[in-house]
């Protein structure tokens, strides 16, 4: 497996002096093809800025960040928004779909970011819709969705745009258990089928059987790793 | 699981072709309430422009109406008048002094005097009595909808607007009427000569005008002068200017624009009426601000949401200027409809009110550059949004 994204003694600090609040501590990860990661830890243990740095949303205060090898480095707002419209995909916790738009609409808007042409625009939303399950579901609005539709209409959204990194913050945390599994099989399949990295923040221990990769975060540092073997290993 | 693109796409075509256009669009449209408002703002804006526009056109070529009718080159007035509607005497001699000069083909004479029309109910109305040479015609009425110009060669033969008959009680050919305690005779009527003094013009032949206005024989207001053809007009002006210095000559241009100065900036009257349109035009800016500010905040969650896709910030702007230009396009439609109509409603009245199609360009795109203003703030306040807000 190669890395994707690479976090070299990453470290994130909020305000100064006395105030400052030091979400990240020498933090050093890659992210895989193929793999599926998931990121736990208690709240505030810097798993979400963890993704944010990751996904070159923001820059860290120390250490460097690599995306396919390129440093995200002294890049601006605009140079790091271009990183991630070519390389990310993102899965919000609250799904962030456009409630004026239908469905087939809003996984349109990836496409649209990326300049598609509106034909093709229109059928490779369509083939994404299909892939998650909800091609029927094209002309419908969000408020018309049940919660693990709307998810799996935010995953269409970020797998339209052919990523190559797929990061999910919190994406199973408002659905029910059957909904939580089948959003879980699909970001299973999104990292196993086209050798996609996928990083998926998460405090649902349900779901972590699923990862090839766990990493526990506490306190801006990263406590633990744990692989699909290592778990394999201990099994008894 | 992918939606890989194919070797070759069909045509970009069918709907949705601008998915911001649409995005733009149901930003608006799901706020119904309030992009009604949007558009009320907007119409009346617009309206509110174009009424007191029209009414400034219809002031400039109401005030220079006379002279822009004129078949004159050169018109010679007296030192120092300021508008033709306040002329001073100059004596008949000047005429042939201007004749003697090389490049002169004709001077006629014009006399414009306010006088008093007694009212057949006994009222009494201010006119202005143009008197013109009917042998020649320049400086008479044009425009005529009943009777001839040669009838004013007829004793005591006057014509007046059409839209002025209520005005001065006037209604038919043949009326005998009073001015100055003299008779005068309708024999036509003209369409819409209007005036800016709202005192109507009289047409008349310039010795029946002497006698409305108890003027002597040889008194006169301006001289009209004709330019034989090739000569240059200014180089005339300059030489008229010259041969007799107790007097002022203008080209036809200069005159209407001097008299039309007169009015807009001396007495103030244009500045109130520019003032207004302005108004309107940031009443538009306010209104249209305010309501594409708070669409936008209603919808920062998905502007955020774009932002951390990596939308360029290009894309953010477009949709909100797709917002301001809907808003432009559809206020700008139903303001210049209702415009319209006002100024087909005034068409018979004695104010000018005039859209011509330069103006309703114009204010096409000031309503445009309104609407692109107002979005400025909702810019402003996208380009500011963290993207990272998505995560909280």
């Amino acid at each position: 497996m190669s890395a994707l994204v690479e976090i070299a003694d990453a470290s994130m600090v909020y305000g100064a002096g006395e105030a400052a609040v030091h979400a990240l501590r020498g933090v050093s990860l890659e992210i895989r093809r193929g793999e599926l990661l998931m990121l736990m830890g208690p709240s505030g243990s810097g798993k979400t800025t963890l993704l944010q740095v990751a996904g070159a949303l923001r820059a860290p205060s120390a250490g460097e960040v690599r995306v396919h090898g390129q440093s995200l480095h002294g890049l601006t707002q605009a140079g790091r928004g271009a990183i991630r419209l070519r390389h990310f995909g993102f899965v919000f916790q609250s799904y962030n779909l456009f409630p004026t738009l239908t469905t087939q609409e809003n996984v349109e808007v990836a496409l649209d970011l990326r300049a598609t042409a509106p034909a093709a625009r229109q059928r490779r939303a369509r083939e994404a819709l299909d892939a998650v399950g909800l091609a029927d579901r094209g002309g419908a609005y969000p408020a018309q969705l049940s919660g693990g539709q709307k998810q799996r209409v935010a995953i269409a959204r970020a797998l339209a745009g052919q990523p190559d990194i797929v990061l999910a913050d919190e994406p199973t945390a408002a659905l029910d258990s059957e909904s939580g599994k089948r959003i879980v099989a699909l970001l299973v399949a999104i990292a196993a089928e086209r050798g996609r990295g996928v990083v998926v923040v998460t405090h649902d221990p349900r779901i972590l059987d699923a990862a090839d990769r766990i990493v526990r975060i506490e306190d801006g540092r990263i406590v633990h790793t744990e692989t699909r073997r290592d778990r394999q290993d201990t099994a008894p | 699981m992918d939606a890989r693109p194919a070797a070759s796409e069909p045509p970009d075509r069918g709907r949705g072709a601008d998915l911001r256009l649409l995005i733009a669009w149901r930003n608006l449209a799901h706020d119904r309430i309030r992009f009604l408002v949007t558009l009320v703002g907007i119409v009346f804006s617009v309206v509110l422009m174009a009424v007191q526009s029209g009414l400034l056109v219809g002031f400039v070529v109401t005030i220079a109406n006379v002279v822009e009718n004129t078949a004159a080159d050169i018109w010679v007035v007296g030192r120092g008048v300021r508008s033709v509607d306040l002329p001073t005497s100059i004596p008949e001699r000047r005429r042939y002094q201007i004749l003697s000069l090389p490049g002169v083909a004709m001077v006629d004479p014009l006399l414009h005097v306010f006088a008093i029309l007694k009212r057949p109910d006994g009222g009494a109305e201010s006119v202005v009595v143009v008197g013109f040479d009917t042998a020649t015609g320049i400086g008479g009425p044009w425009d005529l909808i009943e009777g001839r110009a040669e009838d004013l060669q007829q004793p005591d033969a006057v014509i007046l607007d059409r839209l002025y008959r209520d005005k001065l009680g006037i209604e038919r050919v043949g009326q005998v009427v009073e001015i100055n305690g003299r008779r005068a005779r309708v024999v036509g009527f003209t369409d819409g000569i209007r005036t800016f003094t709202q005192a109507p013009h009289v047409f008349a032949d310039i010795k029946t005008a002497r006698h409305l206005a108890g003027f002597a024989e040889d008194q006169l207001n301006y001289l009209l002068v004709r330019a034989v053809p090739g000569q240059d007009h200014a180089a005339l002006r300059d030489a008229i200017r010259a041969r007799v210095p107790e007097i002022d000559a203008h080209s036809r241009a200069e005159f209407a624009r001097r008299s039309v100065l007169y009015w807009l900036v001396t007495t103030g009257a244009g500045f109130s009426l520019v003032i207004s349109a302005a108004l309107g035009l940031v009443v538009g800016i306010v209104v249209t601000a305010q309501t594409l500010y708070a669409t936008t905040i209603d919808h920062l969650p998905e502007y955020a949401t774009l932002r951390a896709m990596g939308a360029p910030a290009r894309y953010l702007y477009g949709i909100i200027l797709r917002q301001a230009a809907i808003a432009a396009g559809l206020g700008y439609a139903i303001g210049i409809a209702i415009a319209g109509l006002v100024v087909a409603s005034a068409r018979d009245s004695s104010a000018a009110m005039l859209m011509p199609w330069p103006l309703a360009a114009g204010l096409g795109a000031a309503t445009v550059a309104m609407c692109a203003a107002a979005a400025l703030i909702s810019i402003r306040k996208v380009m500011t949004i963290d993207p990272v807000s998505v995560f909280r």
